[in-house]
């Protein structure tokens, strides 16, 4: 987990998968796993054997986040 | 009262004419442990002030193996067209060492992230969002 209270800069590991599914390594430091959907980027990063990612879905880089104007 | 210090997320986002400076943008993430009796999964979830209950893709519920069908409905709608709709399943959020019991929705629907809204999750903590600082303060009495 990144929680030394210091910013978590996700900003150049995402950089490559808007509108996917990705799976981040435990330190949130990169990304160990990405797919269209949530059950290809755990089949992804399993065959890394990477122990309990962290997965998030990679909102539009070029919208603004309002509630539900997807 | 335990207090979580946690830091906001930096991510990308592409500069508008608005705002032509604005190369990245700052968003409250928490990472988030969401248990049912028999798996987990861990996310990132957006605290959203503006979510009426906490709502969650269906793809984590298939993933915990949650009959999502079989819960109890309720539609959402907001500043957008449309309408969705959510199946309400009990599970439990765990954040670093704090457990919080959640009646959360499950949409087939589109959402953007994992969201923890007013009920399921702000009813149960006090949360004060710091930007300036890039820090959440989430305590529980």
């Amino acid at each position: 987990m990144a929680r030394e209270n210091k910013v978590v800069d996700l900003t150049s590991a995402l950089s490559r998968y808007e509108g996917k599914w990705v799976a981040l390594s435990r330190d949130e430091k990169k990304v160990v796993g990405s797919g269209r959907t949530l059950k290809e980027a755990v089949r992804v990063a399993g065959k890394k054997n990477c122990k309990d990612p962290v997965y998030t879905q990679v909102f539009s880089f070029s919208k603004g986040l309002a509630p539900w104007l997807l | 009262m335990a207090t979580l210090t946690i830091p906001y997320y930096k991510l990308p986002y592409k500069p508008s004419e608005a705002f032509p400076e604005e190369e990245n943008v700052w968003r409250p993430f928490v990472e988030v442990r969401i248990n049912n009796k028999t798996a987990h999964i861990d996310c990132l979830a957006l605290l959203d002030s503006g979510a009426d209950n906490c709502l969650f893709p269906a793809e984590i519920g298939e993933y915990l193996g949650v009959d999502i069908r079989k819960g109890k409905t309720k539609e959402f709608g907001g500043i957008g067209k449309g309408k969705i709709k959510a199946y309400f399943h009990d599970v439990l959020l765990r954040i670093e060492n704090i457990s919080f019991k959640c009646c959360a929705g499950f949409t087939y629907d589109r959402l953007p992230y994992v969201l923890l809204g007013q009920n399921g999750f702000f009813d149960q903590c006090i949360i004060s969002f710091d930007l300036p600082q890039r820090i959440i303060r989430i305590s529980v009495p």
